[in-house]
């Protein structure tokens, strides 16, 4: 994909599904795109300042002290790896909790993310709390069960 | 990038269709003065490499009577440089460093060969085995699904025009960036009324701590918003854009305050940005991203899509780094895409075999140079938690000063130990060093204390670094 339209992109996504038209595209500005080749990490374990990641396209893998690892960094070398896709996001919990990221997300193949910087995190919820409330259901269904929050 | 492959022995040739040096500031018609800043007198010597940490503008270079050109041409009126002063330190700086360039020469094909490429130009063909191009960013870019839009003229469309030709008129100015706020800037003196529009909220410079948001200097037409003197800076998503008999209507529907607007004036201005003039790239299979307007890169600003094409200057700016806190590269401007330069130019010549032999540090001399580098190394300054001074501390090969290399790919390297430095700046404005050390084949991250002054040359601040190096090198003799 090259022309990335991200206020498109971001309707196309669930978490932002609630948005009106002029909400994304006021949002779509507070992200910025990245994009990672294969093997590069998107979010380093035990570093600071990460931000917060909406998957695009492609697909990244979670590992912890370079093993793969599920999404509650609970069960090391899980026979089949929990891939983060498309709509997928990461990145949230050591912002919220302002701590170091606790694993690696590694992309998988060519991996494009929308990004929004770890201190805008809070006033972009506060901003849209439709897109908070989606977020929490995404965390109650990874809690719920961390083997199969996809 | 001429200037460091001479330097390197690297063979290569340099076409510009430009007249000459410096041509894009020679060029725009409405604003005068660039936004990156210029010290004319800093705390260090104005010939002194740390000087650069200070001049956001002038090119790098190894002779210091080659460096910090562009204070010297500056009248002192102000610290921004007018473009007519960098467009003339860039000629100097091309006479005195003998940078040859075939001028009026425009690049108009590419083809790859088995060796490398074939660059087709108005002055015949070229073959290399790597291509570079800092064409900027300089390709007017209009999103493409706003009616009306393309009606209007782009920033980059106003030839012959002065502000003293907007007179007495009511202006939009689509955009709420850098560009917009320049235009502004420049028109506030002469129009009736000015009117920004984009959706989102701004947040300037001084208040996000990043360069990149509209800067401090601009912001006098935000001011008048505030104060309700006849400037208006809207939080509005465009729909259409419509010609009327006495100029143009613009449509739009409010966003941090929903509902619908319209807003008629004589004049609509699209501040809404520029992309890459990649010209037959995207067919050779350059992958892009942004909007179709950057071409994705390697750390080292190679496409990631077909080795051997490279980009230089600000089209840099396709590679983010690490992005920390959010802060963005400087690779958007001279002074942070100078330092691309130096790195990019050194990783050809290792490609081709030239790569320079590398300096060699004693053990005791390592903390102290560290902390010298983060206190005054411009390249870590203006590149922030992107460049890094790297150290490789390998038992079998010594302690070697490998450079200023990028630090992504530090971080995910493995190897012999090695350490390397950074400066970066945290949420609430603390600029620090990092020092990321690579021990066992794993890189751990340690952000030092800040210092006064942001002189890191300090006791405390050794016995950290000394601390974080602990087994690797032995701490300094005071």
């Amino acid at each position: 994909m090259s022309q990335l339209d991200v206020e498109s992109e971001l309707a196309g996504l669930t978490l932002f599904a609630d948005l009106t038209p002029a909400q994304l595209e006021q949002a779509g500005q507070a992200f910025e795109e990245q994009w990672f080749q294969p093997g590069e990490r998107a979010q380093r374990q035990g570093f600071a300042g990460s931000g917060f990641h909406v998957i695009v396209s492609g697909e990244a893998e979670w590992r912890v002290d370079g093993q793969i690892a599920d999404r509650t960094a609970t069960r090391l070398a899980t026979t089949k790896p929990l891939l983060l896709k498309r709509g997928d996001w990461f990145g949230e919990l050591a912002i919220l909790f302002g701590e170091p990221s606790i694993s690696d997300v590694v992309a998988r193949v060519p991996l494009q993310c929308l990004v929004l910087p770890a201190q805008e995190l809070e006033s972009f919820l506060l901003a849209y709390p439709a897109v908070m409330y989606r977020l929490l259901l995404g965390e109650a269904r990874r809690l719920r069960d961390p083997q199969r929050w996809r | 990038m001429s200037y460091d492959l001479t330097r390197l022995g690297v063979r290569h040739a340099l076409i510009s269709q430009d007249e000459g040096p410096g041509g894009m500031f020679r060029r725009f018609p409405l604003f005068h003065r660039l936004n990156t800043s210029s010290r004319r007198f800093a705390v260090v010597a104005r010939e002194s490499d740390a000087f650069y940490r200070y001049d956001w503008n002038s090119l790098y270079a190894a002779d210091p009577e080659q460096r910090a050109l562009v204070p010297e041409f500056m009248d002192g009126e102000h610290y921004f440089p007018r473009r007519v002063e960098m467009a003339d330190a860039l000629t100097a700086f091309a006479e005195r460093a003998n940078v040859r360039g075939r001028y009026n020469c425009r690049w108009e094909s590419t083809a790859r060969t088995d060796d490398g490429f074939v660059l087709g130009t108005s002055d015949g063909e070229y073959r290399c085995t790597y291509a570079v191009f800092a064409v900027g960013m300089s390709e007017p870019w209009r999103p493409p699904n706003y009616p009306g839009l393309d009606l209007v003229p782009h920033y980059d469309d106003l030839p012959g025009r002065t502000p003293e030709s907007f007179t007495g008129q009511r202006i939009f100015v689509i955009g709420k960036r850098n560009s917009a706020f320049e235009i502004a800037d420049s028109l506030l003196p002469w129009a009736a009324q000015l009117i920004l529009g984009s959706p989102h909220h701004v947040r300037p410079s001084i208040v996000t701590g990043v360069p990149t948001p509209p800067r401090a200097r601009y912001l006098e037409v935000l001011e008048d918003h505030c104060f309700g003197g006849g400037s208006f800076v809207v939080d509005c998503a465009l729909e259409r854009i419509e010609r009327t008999a006495d100029g143009w209507r613009v449509h739009a529907e409010g966003t941090t305050v929903p509902g619908p607007l319209v807003y008629d004036v004589d004049e609509v201005i699209a501040t809404t940005g520029f992309g890459t003039p990649l010209g037959d790239l995207r067919a050779l299979g350059v992958e892009t991203f942004y909007k179709d307007r950057l071409p994705t890169q390697t750390a080292f600003w190679e496409s990631t899509t077909v080795p051997g094409i490279f980009f230089a200057g600000a089209a840099t700016q396709g590679q983010a780094g690490l992005r920390k806190y959010g802060f963005p590269t400087g690779s958007a401007s001279v002074g942070g895409f100078r330092y691309n330069a130096r790195v990019q130019a050194e990783e050809l010549a290792r490609r081709l075999g030239a790569a320079p032999a590398r300096p060699r540090l004693d053990e005791d001399e390592v903390v102290p140079y560290l902390l010298d580098q983060a206190t005054f190394e411009g390249a870590l300054w203006r590149q922030q938690a992107h460049l890094a001074r790297v150290i490789s501390l390998d038992p079998a090969n010594g302690i070697v000063d490998e450079g200023i290399l990028p630090l992504a790919p530090f971080l995910d390297s493995s190897g012999p130990p090695a350490v390397a430095v950074s400066v970066e700046t945290d949420p609430e404005g603390t600029m620090q060093p990092a020092v990321y050390v690579r021990r066992n084949g794993r890189v751990t991250e340690n952000l030092l204390p800040p210092a006064h002054l942001h002189d890191f040359r300090t006791p405390e601040l050794r016995s950290a670094l000394a601390s974080v190096l602990d087994g690797l090198v032995r701490e300094p003799v005071a």
